[in-house]
């Protein structure tokens, strides 16, 4: 792992008991990038668009990868994560929709706004892994695991 | 590579060998404190194994998990149930039902496999428009729920082993 500040995974999240589960299970998955919460979708998105303390990199580094809260209380989380792939550089940071929802809908809207992944809350942490496997992020997010090796 | 996991992952939650909490394994399955345990145990609140997995899950990422998650419950909760009884007793049965998922979830995200059905019955019922089974359910649901946050308490604070 080199010294420089590791890529930051973005969570858009309003209930903070998922937030917990999940940036536990991160943790426990070894990942060491930081892990930045935001319980509104309004935040987030100054986050990703730089405003105004957002505009130093350094201290607030873009995303590697986003968890997206389908609903969360000030917007659909679905307008972040394209909020997300509309800046420059971020096209194609892998998303991942969060969701107490199975509905066939639901999961449709998700995948054709540019979901990569989809996951049912509470989230679990084999199903965090393997989500992270299958987006060939392992490697990156650990530093210490090559592709060869998943 | 796109991925659709289908259901909830109650199991598969460890990430690391799991370790006795309060005393011994089947102590996750009491909501009484650690120390009694001469008495008959009552119905399990929360879900042992699940409680073992988030406390495997707590020791793998380096974080409390118990207490944090006993500390949220007691902050969400209580203002969850109160937007549930407002919306019973103003009739809306669209702001039940969604009320009645948010804590489904919030439910089953701690193991209360009691409170998570309470709940899902509950949203069924709001979602039907069945505002007299409603009524019923969100007392329910009130005092099911108030046992898991004791629950929860109790394992929060309760001595923890290393096997």
């Amino acid at each position: 792992m080199n010294s420089a500040t590791p890529a930051a995974i973005l969570v858009a999240e309003d209930d903070a008991q998922h937030a917990l589960l999940i940036r536990a299970a991160l943790k426990a998955a070894g990942l060491v990038n930081p892990i930045l919460v935001f319980d509104e979708g309004g935040q987030a998105l100054a986050y990703l668009e730089g405003e105004g303390i957002y505009a130093e990199r350094r201290l607030y580094p873009l995303p590697v990868m986003g968890l997206f809260d389908l609903h969360l209380t000030d917007m659909s989380g679905l307008d972040v994560m394209r909020g997300m792939r509309e800046q420059r550089g971020l096209g194609h940071v892998p998303a991942v929709v969060l969701t107490a929802s199975e509905d066939p809908v639901d999961i449709d809207r998700a995948f054709t706004a540019g979901a990569n992944s989809y996951l049912i809350k509470p989230v679990g942490f084999e199903a965090l892994l393997e989500v992270v496997r299958n987006l060939g992020l392992y490697w990156v997010l650990t530093g210490d695991v090559t592709p060869e090796q998943l | 590579m796109d991925s659709y996991l289908p259901k909830p992952f109650h199991a598969g939650l460890s990430a690391a060998p799991s370790r006795r909490v309060g005393g011994g394994s089947a102590a996750a399955n009491h909501p009484a404190p650690a120390g009694d345990q001469s008495k008959e145990s009552p119905p399990a609140v929360l879900d042992p194994r699940y409680v073992a997995e988030l406390c495997s899950l707590g020791e793998g990422s380096g974080i409390d998990l118990m207490s944090e998650l006993a500390q949220v419950f007691a902050r969400d909760t209580p203002v969850r149930l109160d937007h549930l009884k407002n919306a019973l007793h103003q009739g809306d049965a669209s702001l039940l039902r969604a009320v009645a998922h948010t804590l489904k979830g919030t439910a089953s995200g701690v193991g209360a496999t009691k409170a998570t059905a309470v709940c899902a019955r509950l949203e069924a019922a709001a979602g039907d428009g069945d505002m007299e089974s409603a009524g019923v359910l969100v007392a329910e649901a009130e005092d099911e729920l108030g046992r898991v946050g004791g629950a929860l308490e109790s394992l929060a604070f309760a001595p923890r082993v290393v096997s």
